[in-house]
């Protein structure tokens, strides 16, 4: 019973079968008209697209290009931004410039009572050009001698009226009835008669004579700052300059001065006749006796004298004895003639010791002030240099003429004790080849 | 030439100009020096030739024909002279005789010898002297500032300050080399003088 319900269903198929195949049948054609309407929209649609695409592509590329070049365009547009903003910098900078020479112009030629135009309005290359026509004029005026007349102080304060000559802007001379002379700067714009004598060249200025060799002349920057005259160093003040050392070098220059003279005197009485006894002892001795001799030179004195006579009143005694009495005599005078030698060359070799000294404790006062005030003004400090040398000057002046005196006459001292020595020898041996006669 | 000469002159002004005063003191010592140097070089010239022995061989042999070239030879002659006078009297020391004829050649040798070398000492110390003044006034310059006139200028109190001790080196260094050299000649002559006393005084004892 089971095949029951298919069997059904088979018939029932096949009682159905013609009208399904139609059915499909229909519904084929039905599909396939669908398909190929549908293929050829889709090949329509295809083919519009691609062409939508190619003209979009084209219009791309069009596009770039155009980007390019606007950008190109833009590039250069910004350097020509650049370029003009930096020429309004310059621009701004020239203007500055400008400005602040209109400004020093106006500063500088204001002084010669010149105006300048320095409103906001005015043309400055036409402001400028004036100025410097102007300035040039001024520099030709300023730089050639003018006479003017006007008032002037002289060396005692008092002020007069008289011919003032302008050399320029530097210099000026004075010309009054009674006084001509250099001009220099007194302070406000004034003027007055420098303490030095220039008369003959402003005379010269004055009467538009040839400029001699070496004008003396004073130049000053301006006429803002009274000048003070020069003062004329006297020696005192040199000295006063070296302070106590200074002195002291001194004293002993004085000092070893006096102790040559006193020696050129003593060397003077000991050894001046040495020829004038010989000769004498000599012509005496050959023509008579010791005796005879010794009478002749009794009236003479001093070391060679008395040397001398001591060896004419031994001469009779032996050889040895004769010559121990001579070198004992000489011993005895050397003391005297050569007092004070060596002191003396002493003194010139401590003086320019103490002058060092004095210039080391006078660069000690210097660096002193230095550490009080500092270096701000040379002034202070070539002051205290310059006395510091005083001292060494001092120390050469003293020791120099010292030393020469002092080493020639000590040079004398010795030729004197020679010859004193030859005489007396001389003279023995004269009397010994006279007693051999 | 005489244009040369005139270049050379003036040149030479200006630079003892620069120097100052201390500057034409410097050269005057330098003419003195000279002329020690000179007169010292003349005298102490030798012109013999060997030593002391041969040249009083020499002199006994030739006897009475003598030849004079130098200081030496007349020395030697005028002891020789001393010394047969002492034999003559028969002196017990001739050494005396000889001493006494060969003092005058002693002095000569040793003259302007003090000059020399005081000068020699004196130069360089005259060129510091002239420094310390040019220092001077070239400090008292910087300290006043005036440019009224030339003399007192900072730059002249320098050219001062150089030139002189350039100068007094100039003087003294030849000085003190040519006077060295003198010296040892003066020297060299005073042994000399005590061997020709020693040799003729110890011949005439034999």
């Amino acid at each position: 019973m089971k095949f029951l319900p298919l069997l059904f269903l088979l018939l029932l198929n096949t009682l159905h079968a013609d009208e399904l195949l139609d059915a499909y049948k229909k519904e084929y054609a039905f599909l396939k008209a669908e398909k190929n309407e549908l293929q050829k929209r889709l090949k329509s649609e295809q083919t519009s697209q691609q062409k939508e695409l190619s003209k979009t592509k084209a219009k791309v590329n069009q596009l770039q290009n155009s980007l390019v070049s606007l950008s190109n365009n833009s590039d250069e547009l910004n350097k020509q931004i650049e370029k003009s903003s930096q020429m309004l910098e310059d621009k701004k900078s020239n203007k500055e410039i400008s400005s602040s020479v209109v400004l020093q112009a106006k500063s500088l030629l204001n002084e010669y009572n010149i105006a300048v135009d320095d409103s906001k309005d005015a043309n400055v290359l036409a402001v400028m050009t004036k100025a410097f026509n102007d300035t040039a004029k001024l520099y030709n005026k300023l730089s050639s001698v003018e006479k003017t007349e006007g008032k002037f102080y002289l060396t005692d304060g008092t002020t007069t009226q008289g011919t003032i000559i302008k050399v320029g802007n530097v210099a000026a001379y004075g010309i009054t009835n009674s006084v001509a002379g250099a001009l220099a700067p007194a302070g406000n714009g004034e003027y007055k008669i420098w303490n030095e004598n220039a008369s003959e060249d402003a005379a010269a200025f004055n009467n538009n004579n040839k400029i001699r060799k070496n004008t003396k002349v004073f130049i000053y920057e301006n006429l803002d700052k009274d000048v003070e005259y020069k003062k004329e160093k006297t020696l005192e003040e040199t000295i006063e300059g070296g302070g106590t050392i200074g002195y002291i070098i001194l004293a002993l220059g004085v000092l070893g001065l006096l102790l040559i003279v006193v020696r050129v005197i003593l060397l003077f009485n000991a050894g001046s006749n040495v020829k004038k006894i010989t000769s004498i002892v000599v012509e005496k001795v050959e023509t008579s006796d010791a005796q005879s001799a010794l009478e002749a030179i009794k009236s003479f004195k001093g070391a060679t004298a008395r040397v001398i006579k001591a060896t004419l009143r031994n001469i009779n005694k032996e050889r040895d004895h004769i010559e121990d009495i001579v070198t004992e005599n000489i011993l005895n005078e050397s003391s005297n003639i050569d007092k004070f030698g060596s002191f003396v060359l002493v003194l010139a070799a401590v003086a320019p010791l103490l002058g060092l000294l004095g210039t080391v404790t006078g660069m000690i006062a210097t660096f002193d002030i230095i550490t009080e005030h500092g270096t701000g003004d040379p002034k202070l400090l070539s002051g205290g240099i310059s006395e510091a040398l005083v001292t060494t000057m001092l120390g050469l002046v003293v020791a120099i003429p010292l030393l020469l005196l002092g080493n020639l006459v000590s040079g004398w001292a010795q030729s004197i004790k020679d010859s004193m020595e030859h005489s007396a020898l001389h003279i023995v041996n004269i009397f010994e080849n006279k007693k051999a006669r | 030439m005489l244009q040369e000469l005139i270049l050379y002159w003036n040149q030479f002004i200006h630079f003892m100009n620069a120097g100052g005063v201390i500057m034409w003191v410097l050269f005057f010592l330098n003419l003195a020096l000279w002329y020690g140097l000179g007169f010292r070089y003349l005298t102490l010239k030798r012109g013999t030739k060997g030593n002391i022995r041969r040249l009083i061989q020499k002199h006994l042999d030739r006897g009475d024909k003598k030849v004079y070239v130098g200081i030496l030879d007349y020395a030697v002659a005028d002891a020789l002279n001393a010394a047969e006078q002492a034999k003559q009297i028969g002196t017990t020391k001739p050494r005396e005789f000889i001493y006494d004829a060969l003092f005058p050649y002693s002095v000569m040798i040793s003259q302007y010898s003090t000059l020399v070398k005081t000068i020699v000492v004196l130069a360089p110390l005259v060129g510091l002297l002239g420094t310390v003044v040019g220092m001077i006034e070239t400090f008292d310059a910087l300290q006043s500032s005036s440019m009224f006139s030339q003399g007192d200028s900072i730059a002249g109190g320098i050219s001062k300050a150089l030139f002189t001790t350039e100068l007094g080196l100039v003087v003294a260094v030849p000085g003190l080399l040519l006077g060295k050299v003198l010296d040892k000649k003066e020297e060299k002559y005073i042994l000399e003088f005590e061997q020709i006393a020693d040799i003729i005084s110890t011949k005439d004892k034999e």
